[in-house]
């Protein structure tokens, strides 16, 4: 390792390039990783890049030497995807995060790899613009972060994933060598537009690769103006569940902007409902609309409630659920109840009437773990095309062994249990099992075949593809 | 507490070492703060955390501070000297308090830092420090005596208004000091001062960790100022006004006298007429908030109105100013000691964002001055500090000791000088922060049960009052929670009584 740490303080600096023991531990946490210690494992040497070129060199020299390199973004996977290789190379690539341009005629905006989905965000308020989706609380998820996890967020219902906003993709190959994909490849073209390329749109290689095919540097997003926003809430007791969730499927359909579906004991943890909640009320929808005034906003949040009371939902009026989290600011960072410790339980897309199943799974097999249902503080994204993103936390106590040994079970029986219902895990890391790869047949297999055609080396991330045991 | 029962170091804050849960806020680079509300949010600006920005390594933000905290006292990291000398890059600006509501950032670097010098790894440059102020009661080590800025003024050593200069205002920004005697006299005001009796306030021990020498400064200084008669004390230097209103109180108790900094002072005086600027400054001015008095104090505006009495001053605010203000680099002085090349990159930026908004950068502390005027000067910028800046618009010969106090002050009563901070939103913030640790602190030592047995009696304690049905509130959402921790009873309580308090 010493002389790839030279190597690499050859090509940025050597004040870009530490082995310290302590800069190596603060790489090997993230969102998930946390969850009951699964997974964290300290990178053999972190290196901070400044530009592509300094990425496409450290490329060149890790499949020379032949050493795996993970890309750490912030870490802020569900599922443990960016865990960085013990005796590789992670690169962080926070310091390559300038935002290239931010074009309000051609709406589009390109920035670099490692900026921060809330820098542009930022830069994007300023002008009156916005991006179409956005990640709710994971704040310093930089470009292609957001991009090789295929992330989905606020927004989603109407918009989709990450997928339906990239236009194009700037990105170093494992091999070094530097490529443009999508709609900004064609050399003459005058701009990232809807669609200038040719032949299939070799993005969606890297939009959900977990940075498997080469690294991220530019990423050209879709933008839009900005609207007039609004939202509305209702409760459902415990036994009303299927009415709930027949109620958030009729909203998704109306195409809303956003909708959440939580249980008390996430509402307990965002401080929110807890009148409501000591008058029986269990499930909560919470309904964020945009509209283009005031008037059609009035419309459309009339058009919500109608939903939900004809299924029995009972509205809190948002005088009495306060500022809506996303008032707030900060979000997470700022909710008054956080326990600081939690884990997460991992992502996965199910269809829509499957909320209640998939509750009742989770609850299931964390009461088999020990767990209580008051562990278990529950939210569901909505998310377009029919599909859910349930996520949740399990309140874990990381000073008690005997805790993580039930915690780490549970992850890994949910994960299984998961994949064994045909349900998608919502990207690639390792909490999943191999079969959640294999399973996907013909398509798994193209996957490794164009992995061996990139990345001849299989240097990058090649646990995430189950493919660092085949001897590549 | 018996000082043999003292719990220091990793220790003390055992607690807070886990509630990191690694979201990214802290080390994301560029505004990560809010963003979620489509329509305008104040989501910070582009640079918040220095030691990020330099060292670049995520280990250098609040997470990486927290989770080395927690691997070494876990014993996964080792506490070598290189890893003590990385805790003291912190500069303890607080920024990452702004963005992360969850952690007690600044608590743990405390903790880890009493820890250090426990161990014996402090940095060879703090221990020169810590030996200086031991042996001359100031941090340059001066021999010279500490009253010589005050000579010819004849101040008295007792009186209702004593002012607290602070080593730099005594040894090397004497301007500041004579400056602010000089606005105050003019407003009515005549103060008192410590002469050598004024000790360093023990800013220097506190962010390093000797915890023996921040007692023994705390101890002298609030024995002698009760032996002035202050009702009042004055600070122009806002690293020793923190240090006394906050630090202070945890080793001696409550404070017998009431302090301010001089602009908050200067506000009111400005505000009720006792104040005069009348000579015109036509350059624009921006204004460097320091760290401790403005996100550890909360002292945003007082400092800007004061500027703004200045006629015809353009007030101009630079991209990280209030909450969001960059650190000068000193880092409480510890910083600058341990990492100088840092401290003053740091410096240099400050100036850098200055220099292209303003021709004057006003701050309030003359320790920022100290650390950001070499490099203003290198760019053509003036670096002032408040008091000089009001004298210099009120036109007095502060520099001369002999005209200084040559007019009779008008005599203005204790009143006017006492700010009321009961109404100010930011002070309000500042307060329920306090309450909220001293309730912290209580649950720790005495267990939650002395919550549950009588929860009125307990929020009293802390200078908190609530009714029933914010009890029945507090009780309802406790049952909810799981096993609840020192942490929800405190957040609890405070998202209650105000449930859309952001503290």
């Amino acid at each position: 390792m010493k002389g790839v740490e030279n190597a690499l303080a050859s090509i940025v600096g050597s004040q870009n390039v530490s082995t310290a023991e302590h800069i190596r531990d603060s790489y090997s946490v993230g969102y998930s990783l946390p969850s009951f210690e699964m997974f964290s494992q300290w990178p053999g040497v972190i290196v901070i890049p400044e530009n592509t070129e300094q990425i496409s060199e450290i490329l060149k020299l890790a499949n020379k030497e032949k050493v795996r390199v993970t890309v750490l973004g912030a870490n802020t996977t569900n599922e443990a995807g960016g865990v960085a290789d013990r005796s590789g190379i992670g690169i962080d690539l926070s310091f390559v995060d300038r935002i290239l341009k931010i074009d309000e005629d051609n709406m589009y905006a390109t920035v670099q790899g490692g900026c921060s989905v809330y820098k542009l965000m930022h830069a994007l308020d300023k002008v009156g613009l916005r991006l179409p989706i956005f990640p709710g609380f994971h704040c310093a998820v930089p470009a292609a972060g957001y991009v090789s996890t295929d992330g989905m967020g606020f927004g989603s219902v109407k918009y989709g994933r990450i997928h339906n906003i990239v236009l194009g993709l700037e990105v170093v190959l494992p091999t070094g060598e530097i490529m443009r994909t999508g709609t900004s490849s064609h050399q003459n073209s005058s701009g990232p537009l809807e669609k200038t390329h040719m032949g299939p749109d070799l993005s969606s290689l890297f939009v959900g690769g977990s940075g498997a095919f080469g690294v991220i540097t530019e990423v050209e997003f879709r933008i839009m103006r900005k609207g007039v926003y609004g939202h509305t809430n209702y409760v459902w007791p415990r036994d009303k569940g299927h009415d709930a969730e027949r109620a958030c499927f009729e909203v998704q359909q109306t195409g809303v902007w956003n909708v959440d579906f939580w249980n008390p004991y996430h509402a307990a943890i965002a401080g929110k409902f807890q009148e409501a909640i000591a008058e029986g009320a269990h499930f909560i929808i919470m309904m964020l609309e945009e509209a283009q005034n005031e008037e059609e906003l009035e419309l459309r949040l009339n058009m919500m409630r109608d939903i939900c009371e004809r299924h029995g939902g009972k509205e809190v009026p948002p005088e009495k659920v306060g500022p809506h989290f996303w008032e707030l600011g900060g979000y997470i960072a700022q909710w008054p109840f956080m326990p600081g410790v939690i884990s997460y339980v991992p992502s996965f897309y199910n269809p829509p009437l499957t909320y209640m199943e998939a509750y009742e799974m989770v609850q299931e097999l964390a009461k088999k773990n020990g767990f209580s249902e008051e562990d278990l503080s529950w939210y569901v994204w909505g998310i377009r095309n029919n599909s859910h993103l349930p996520m949740g936390w399990i309140y874990s106590d990381r000073t008690d062994p005997e805790h993580i040994v039930r915690g780490k079970k549970l992850m890994r029986d949910i994960a299984d249990a998961v994949v064994k219902k045909g349900w998608t895990p919502h990207c690639l890391g390792k909490i999943w099992p191999k079969e959640s790869m294999s399973l996907m047949g013909t398509h798994y297999e193209l996957i490794k075949n164009i992995k061996k055609l990139v990345d001849p080396n299989n240097i990058m991330n090649p646990d995430i593809l189950y493919m660092s045991d085949e001897g590549d | 507490m018996g000082e043999s029962d003292e719990v220091l170091g990793l220790k003390r804050v055992e607690e807070y070492l886990t509630d990191c849960f690694f979201c990214g806020t802290c080390f994301g680079r560029g505004a990560t703060h809010g963003g979620l509300h489509p329509a305008s949010y104040d989501m910070g600006p582009d640079k918040r955390c220095p030691p990020r920005e330099f060292f670049k390594f995520r280990a250098y933000s609040s997470m990486g501070y927290l989770r080395t905290a927690w691997s070494v006292s876990k014993g996964k990291v080792e506490l070598t000297p290189e890893v003590a000398s990385y805790f003291y890059t912190c500069v303890g600006c607080d920024n990452c308090t702004e963005v992360c509501k969850t952690t007690q950032s600044i608590e743990v670097q405390r903790g880890m830092r009493e820890e250090i010098a426990a161990r014996g790894l402090l940095p060879e440059p703090l221990k020169k420090l810590d030996q200086k102020i031991e042996k001359s009661h100031n941090v340059f080590g001066a021999k010279e005596k500490r009253d010589k800025w005050a000579e010819g003024l004849n101040l008295p050593r007792s009186g209702k208004v004593l002012y607290f200069a602070g080593c730099y205002a005594a040894y090397t920004h004497t301007d500041t000091a004579k400056a602010t005697v000089a606005v105050l006299h003019s407003a009515g005001i005549d103060v008192a001062f410590l002469g050598e009796d004024e000790w360093h306030c023990g800013l220097v021990p506190a962010w390093d960790g000797s915890v023996s020498l921040l007692k023994e400064m705390a101890e002298h200084n609030v024995e002698a100022i009760k032996s002035s008669g202050a009702k009042i004390v004055v600070f122009s230097c806002p690293e020793c006004y923190r240090t006394v209103r906050l630090d202070y109180p945890e080793i001696v108790g409550e404070l017998p006298f009431e302090t301010a900094h001089v602009a908050e002072l200067f506000d009111k005086l400005v505000s009720e007429g006792h104040l005069k600027i009348s000579e015109a400054n036509r350059q624009k001015v921006t204004y460097h908030d320091p760290c401790h008095l403005g996100r550890h104090l909360r002292v945003f505006d007082e400092p800007r109105k004061v500027i703004q009495a200045v006629p015809e001053t353009e007030l101009v605010e630079m991209e990280c100013s209030r909450e969001w203000s960059w650190c000068c680099g000193l880092g409480s002085g510890v910083t600058k000691a341990v990492h100088p090349e840092f401290s003053k990159w740091s410096a240099g930026e400050r100036i850098k964002e200055a220099k292209g908004v303003a021709d004057i950068l006003v701050t309030a502390c003359a320790r920022c001055i100290s650390n950001l005027e070499p490099v203003a000067k290198k760019n053509d910028l003036k670096a002032v500090d408040l008091p000089v800046f009001v004298a210099d618009a009120m036109g007095l010969s502060y520099k001369d000791a002999k005209e200084t106090l040559a007019a009779p002050a008008p005599e203005i009563g204790l009143e006017s000088i006492l700010p009321d901070k009961s109404k100010d939103v930011e002070q309000m913030r500042l307060k329920m922060r306090l309450n909220r640790k001293n309730l912290d602190k209580i649950l720790r030592e005495r267990g939650l049960e002395v919550f549950k047995a009588d929860p009125k009696a307990t929020l009293a304690e802390c200078g908190l009052a609530i009714t029933d049905d914010q009890l029945g509130a507090i009780n309802g959402i406790l049952s909810t929670i799981k096993n609840p921790t020192v942490k929800h009873y405190a957040n609890v309580v405070f998202a209650v009584i105000n449930p859309n308090f952001i503290f």
